[in-house]
């Protein structure tokens, strides 16, 4: 090992019962890097992460940290060594304010009573939140911040570790190109500073921008360490897939010049007061209308008001020409031919205790049922022709889903909307945390229901996805329409410009 | 491709064997187990007095109360909700059937009265969890409090005598060789059974208690279903209580005092989650065997109450650290 190692797993291999996680990984990262760590889901990505911030313990192999072989016992013995991790899901204590989870386990105190300073606690903390330029106040609760916002006080909360390594799995999944930004920009400061980031993410374009080197994973196998420099966009899908995939931007891409049908949903000077104002747009058949905006610009909150999962204080939602103001619930929603995708989808959308065949037919049991009888037969029926379109995988309809990939998980969300056969589906952030392959086969899908003639409504904070998909685009910005585009006319500049 | 073949062959294999570890299967193995293991060992420690036609019947017809209300208790909890009242609604409907059971009233409309009556009740209490959206478990200790209150307030604390023999019978009668109450037991749980695995209002349950936020956006109205099974609850509460106050030839007031304690850990123990979601039936049947058996056969070796309550606490815990631990089971690894 050279000088610049700072650590290197080797040989590691990690199973779970009835699948290899991990076969003989060798993983070595060295100071003052941006090292990413990218495969499909299921290729171990995360397996070989816990092992190495002591959620797991290896099966065989061995880790050198700092020259010395170690053995990572637990989570908080990785963090004394100096490896630090930020979760996908966020690890914050809602009822605690955000100084008081930044230093949880870690507080100020003076030798008396364990009394805590708070004076102290909330000056070191706005230290950490200034380095990232968060708009965060110390003293806030977590609970009242957004997902953004969260995430950001999780990062905040590794830097006050004074780590050596810093593991971020998808810290952007849920950030705003903007907070993205910025946190590269302290990722780079840290960089700068000696410390060694492991970066993982699915989406490939950040990966170029931030990381210096790149291990890739597949199916638990190392494919490859290698520097960036000498590697582009292609040959890390190819690495990651093992074959060529047909590039995304291909088979999905826009229509030139294609024709949308009659309007089936149109809202007028939608208002909920401090959410969203004066909203006005209209849905046709055929056609993908994308959502644009930061994260928090109220795109979620008016999809959900339309849905009928809250109330709106002004204006009408007018479905196939008919006024109907607004839905009392879901319910109502769903029976004038509305389906909508959550941007959370383990939250709001699937029930983990039931297996893939009870998560699709949840909401069209009416029609598969006599005096509240459901009928067995009829239900295996109907579902086997949703998991066959979609694809999904594994193909016995009585798998838990918990026990499934992100994407396919999504696509078990999907099929339970298709299933109600809707006119309109709204599909917000339908991409979030899946692997390329599945986002592709997403955006086939998208476009497939469009040519079928429902009116899809696709909130997206990606802008090369929304860019590509959509047919018309609508930007959002603090609870207004700010701007709308035709895809040919549309750019990422364009976009930006609007939304910040 | 070889590759994808690979994939799809580790991802079956992991599905099954998570399947294996998750499913209430093992979990109701366990159980089911440990029942036999304890039916052997008070057979064996009792020299014989245990394994008796009378002694099962009298296992049987006290098992019966905790099944009829256990399988009310199971729709609620499978909402991830709780019902702590059911042993002061035993005391309120027996005493209530027995006053309308004076005035001569004919045995079917007193128990159809009190059964609506309780049902009202059960209503009252899901309408305050669903719509006011107050804590089951505050809400239910309250009305645990208020039934029995109502029940000690109406009587003096004396109970109050039924010469109804037919009534009577509900709680000491046999139909065929079988007691009553085992028989009234038995198609309450299969009848339950059914709706909760093949109804939609039980595929509703189960989502509800599953994951809320997805069962409104899927359209399900979790209220009613919330008023639903609390209803269902306090109806077999009071079918539960008549026939109890069948058995005692009395409303008794202080009737079933600590019942719902049995009763929770009955179906805890059959492997519903209290977080809600999972649950079954035949569960229920196998955790409210297991309790009555310990009880009996404590009593029958000579144990004596106080320290009954000992070992039904530690049965309790036993079962709430199983249940967790399966729940751990079935989340780990879940991405790898």
């Amino acid at each position: 090992m050279n000088s610049g190692t700072i650590f290197i797993m080797k040989d590691i291999s990690k199973s779970f019962p009835g699948v290899k996680a991990l076969d003989k990984v060798t993983f070595e990262v060295d100071r003052g890097e941006v090292h990413a760590l990218v495969g499909e889901n299921g290729a171990g990505k995360s397996t070989l992460i816990k092992i190495l911030s002591g959620v797991y313990h290896q099966d065989s192999g061995q880790i050198l940290y700092k020259g010395k072989e170690i053995d990572i016992k637990n989570p908080r013995y990785a963090q004394e060594l100096g490896i630090s991790t930020i979760y996908q899901e966020l690890n914050l204590c809602p009822n605690l304010t955000v100084a008081d989870n930044i230093f949880l386990g870690n507080e100020f105190s003076s030798s008396f009573f364990n009394y805590i300073d708070e004076k102290k606690l909330n000056r070191e903390c706005k230290k950490y939140l200034d380095l990232l330029e968060a708009d965060v106040d110390s003293r806030t609760l977590v609970s009242s911040l957004s997902v953004a916002q969260q995430q950001m006080v999780e990062i905040a909360k590794a830097l006050s570790y004074e780590s050596d390594v810093i593991i971020m799995d998808e810290p952007t999944a849920t950030l705003t190109l903007h907070e993205t930004k910025k946190l590269f920009e302290t990722i780079r400061k840290l960089k700068e500073q000696g410390r060694s980031i492991i970066y993982i993410s699915h989406r490939l374009e950040e990966v170029f921008e931030i990381a210096d080197t790149v291990t890739v994973l597949k199916d638990g196998k190392l494919v490859g360490t290698k520097s960036l420099k000498d590697l582009n966009y292609i040959d890390i899908v190819r690495m990651m897939v093992g074959r060529d995939i047909e590039s995304k931007y291909i088979k999905t891409a826009h229509k030139m010049g294609k024709k949308v049908g009659k309007v089936l949903l149109e809202v007028r000077n939608l208002t909920k007061k401090g959410i969203f104002e004066n909203i006005n747009f209209s849905l046709h058949a055929c056609e993908i209308l994308g959502f644009s905006g930061l994260v928090g610009a109220g795109r979620t909150d008016l999809m959900r008001a339309i849905f009928g999962l809250e109330t709106i204080d002004e204006g009408n939602i007018i479905i196939n020409g008919k006024d109907i103001k607004q839905f009392k619930g879901p319910k109502e929603a769903i029976n004038k031919g509305i389906g909508m995708t959550s941007e959370d989808r383990k939250r709001e959308s699937l029930f983990l205790n039931f297996n893939i065949r009870e998560n699709v037919t949840i909401s069209y049991l009416d029609y598969l049922s006599k005096y509240g009888y459901i009928m067995g037969g009829t239900e295996k029926n109907f579902v086997g022709k949703f998991t066959k379109q979609l694809d999904i995988k594994p193909q016995n309809i009585e798998a838990q889903v918990i026990t499934m990939s992100g994407g396919n998980q999504q696509k078990v969300a999907i099929a339970k909307w298709l299933a109600t056969a809707p006119e309109i589906l709204i599909m917000d952030e339908p991409t979030r945390g899946i692997d390329v392959g599945a986002k592709s086969e997403i955006y086939k899908l998208i476009r497939l229901l469009s040519d079928q003639g429902k009116g899809i409504i696709f909130i997206s904070s990606e802008l090369p996805e929304i860019l590509t998909l959509s047919d018309r685009i609508i930007v959002m910005n603090k609870g207004k329409i700010v701007g709308t585009f035709m895809n040919e006319e549309a750019t990422e500049e364009k976009i930006m410009e609007l939304a910040v | 491709m070889s590759g994808d073949n690979n994939t799809i062959e580790k991802v079956s294999l992991l599905v099954r064997a998570k399947e294996q570890i998750r499913g209430f299967q093992i979990r109701k193995m366990g159980v089911l187990f440990a029942l036999v293991v304890l039916i052997i060992f008070f057979s064996i420690m009792s020299g014989g007095r245990f394994i008796t036609i009378s002694n099962i019947l009298t296992v049987a017809r006290q098992v019966s109360l905790a099944i009829i209300v256990g399988v009310g208790l199971t729709f609620v909890m499978i909402t991830a909700n709780i019902d702590l009242a059911v042993g002061s609604y035993l005391a309120l409907s027996g005493v209530f059937a027995a006053a309308i059971l004076y005035y001569g009233t004919p045995w079917y409309v007193a128990l159809l009265i009190i059964m609506i009556g309780m049902a009202l009740v059960g209503v009252l209490v899901g309408v305050i969890v669903a719509k006011q959206r107050l804590n089951a478990l505050i809400t239910t200790l309250a009305m645990m409090g208020i039934a029995r209150g109502v029940a000690l307030a109406y009587t003096g604390g004396a109970p109050i005598y039924i010469k109804n023999d037919t009534f009577i019978s509900l709680g000491t009668g046999y139909i065929g060789p079988i007691p009553t109450p085992v028989v009234i037991a038995a198609v309450i749980l299969i009848v339950g059974q059914f709706i909760l695995r093949k109804t939609k209002f039980g595929r509703y349950a189960y989502a509800t208690g599953g994951n809320q936020e997805a069962a409104i956006t899927s359209g399900i109205n979790v209220d009613r279903i919330k008023i639903i099974v609390f209803l269902i609850s306090g109806m077999l509460s009071g079918l539960a209580g008549s026939i109890l106050a069948g058995r005692l030839f009395s409303g008794n007031p202080t009737a079933g005092q600590g019942f719902e304690l049995d009763v929770i850990s009955a179906v805890v123990i059959g492997g519903t989650s209290l977080f809600g979601g999972v649950g079954s039936m035949w569960g229920t049947l196998i955790g409210a065997l297991t309790v009555g058996i310990i009880a009996n056969g404590l009593t029958i070796l000579g144990v004596g109450y106080f320290y009954q309550l000992i070992a039904k606490g530690v049965i309790i815990y036993i079962a709430i650290l199983i249940d967790r631990q399966t729940q751990e089971a079935g989340m780990r690894g879940g991405r790898v």
